[in-house]
């Protein structure tokens, strides 16, 4: 590929017949960088791996394998929708067949026999309009980023301090912060019946660096004691998460209300909790335990076991699995257990990358944001049935 | 012959079928290409199989280049099959619709290849 083509927009054609795919991308001309799909399948699989190249979609409606209300369903689903504009094409002209892509979300309805003249001028006024929407995003986007930077860097600035003082890396926070951002992200893919948003997961995540702050309450010498702790001393150390809880709970009430801070409260007083109700401090038991507090509490043991201590050195990743799904390291709710090993494969590689960011990073923010103008109508398609997403 | 006299002889529009495309010699261009397109083929292949499904979309792809070309009477033999199909079921007469279908069709392509 010449640098040229290299910044044309790309634009995806998706029909069955060759001859009306080179049609379209004759009319179309030089100015257009043309990738063709022959099927609906085909068109998800080029969406799965380079959606956010493409420009606009010129659909057909019957094909073989997936149809292109298929397609169109599936990219409501991805919410795909919301950034690529699609035209659908077809010879079919009843009103039923139109209203129902509209609905899916098209930006453009074109009927056979189309001429040249109306074919590029949607095509061009789509993407113009499309592009500057994606300018309003990342504008946005950028903002919220440079923003919750700060806001970050000063949470991860108090908890590293907390860090120093038990004598952990500064790295434990981060790990801790990407570990729990992995398992939520995959726990609301998996899982219809959690409803957590971008903005819950982000929020988890942020307060998960607080989890440990209950632990400037404890005296140095317990904290960095470094054989066994006796009896008594243990009973000292458990109260960090009680402590710390009722730091955030002394918060003044604007705070209080913040998620965040209520986030950090569930956290910081229930990360020590097990599944089976033999943790502390309250000693709750299976999903009374908040998910945010189940989610901190294995990251933590996972961290704590690949991490070199003063008093150990570090466990390998597959030693640190085995001996999390063995119970060695307390217990976990089968589903967590389950999630954290579909994403095991990733953690070794997430968890190097997160030293380099703030902990968060900027596909984050993207889709908080994306979220955001969902929720305040301000996506282009707002207007998708219900009944066609379910559907899938 | 050139591509006015052939849309003559088949009783097509050339005007509206050369507005539309950028250039008579686009048009030439895909007429040409039409000879080898595999919608007719993949037509008789599948009404020959009874597989109503492929047949639906075959005769609907040909639909679509019968009106991007302006082939005004192949465009309405191919309807009467395509509204036949159009149910998904097993329907009677197919046969006889899809040879009324061949005959313009073959009529349209020994004059394409006319073209020069």
């Amino acid at each position: 590929m010449n640098g040229k083509a290299d910044t044309l927009p790309k634009i995806l054609i998706v029909d069955d017949s060759e001859m009306n795919r080179c049609i379209l991308a004759d009319m179309l001309g030089d100015s257009f960088e043309i990738i063709q799909a022959e099927n609906g399948a085909e068109a998800i699989s080029v969406l799965k791996e380079r959606a956010s190249e493409i420009e606009l979609i010129m659909l057909d409606m019957v094909m073989p394998e997936m149809d292109g209300f298929d397609v169109l369903s599936v990219m409501n689903r991805y919410h795909w929708i919301e950034t690529i504009p699609v035209i659908m094409i077809s010879v079919e002209n009843s009103p039923a067949y139109i209203e129902r892509a509209y609905c899916l979300g098209v930006s453009e309805y074109i009927n056979r026999p189309f001429d040249t003249f109306t074919v590029r001028k949607r095509v061009d006024n789509t993407i113009k309009l499309y592009a500057k929407q994606k300018k309003l995003l990342a504008l946005v986007a950028n903002q919220i980023y440079e923003r919750e930077k700060s806001n970050n860097l000063m949470i991860n600035i108090l908890s590293h301090i907390v860090e120093f003082r038990n004598g952990e890396s500064g790295m434990h926070v981060l790990h801790i912060h990407t570990i729990t951002e992995l398992l939520l992200n995959h726990i609301v893919h998996k899982y219809d019946n959690i409803s957590l948003t971008q903005q819950d997961i982000s929020l988890i995540s942020t307060a998960s660096a607080l989890h440990d702050i209950g632990k400037i309450a404890i005296p140095g010498e317990i904290l960095n004691k470094p054989g066994r702790l006796t009896d008594e001393e243990f009973a000292i150390m458990k109260t960090h998460s009680a402590v710390g809880a009722s730091m955030i709970d002394e918060l003044p009430a604007q705070y209080r209300e913040e998620q965040l801070v209520k986030y950090a409260y569930e956290i910081c007083r229930w990360h020590h909790e097990r599944y089976d109700g033999r943790g502390y401090p309250d000693g709750l038991k299976g999903d009374e335990i908040p998910l945010s507090a189940q989610i901190v509490s294995v990251a933590d043991v996972y961290d704590a076991l690949t991490s070199e201590r003063v008093y150990k050195k570090a466990f390998s990743h597959e030693k640190a699995m085995e001996m999390i799904l063995n119970g060695e390291c307390g217990t976990f709710s089968p589903m967590l257990l389950e999630c954290l090993q579909e994403v095991a494969d990733m953690l070794p590689e997430h968890l190097q990358m997160s030293g380099n960011s703030f902990g968060y990073d900027m596909d984050m923010i993207k889709n908080v944001t994306a979220e955001t103008l969902r929720d305040n109508d301000l996506s282009p398609n707002e207007n998708i049935l219900e009944s066609e997403i379910i559907k899938l | 012959m050139n591509v006015k006299e052939f849309y003559d002889v088949i009783g097509g529009d050339y005007e509206n079928v050369t507005a539309r495309f950028p250039s008579e010699g686009f048009v030439k261009k895909f007429l040409i290409k039409f000879l080898s397109d595999p919608a007719f083929e993949l037509l008789r292949s599948s009404v020959a199989d009874n597989n109503i499904s492929e047949a639906f979309r075959a005769s609907h792809t040909l639909k679509g280049l019968c009106l991007t070309f302006g082939f005004t009477r192949l465009y309405e033999v191919n309807d009467v099959i395509l509204e036949a199909l159009r149910p998904q079921k097993e329907t009677e007469g197919l046969d006889e619709m899809f040879k009324k279908v061949e005959e313009v069709y073959d009529q349209t392509i020994s004059l394409i290849k006319q073209i020069d």
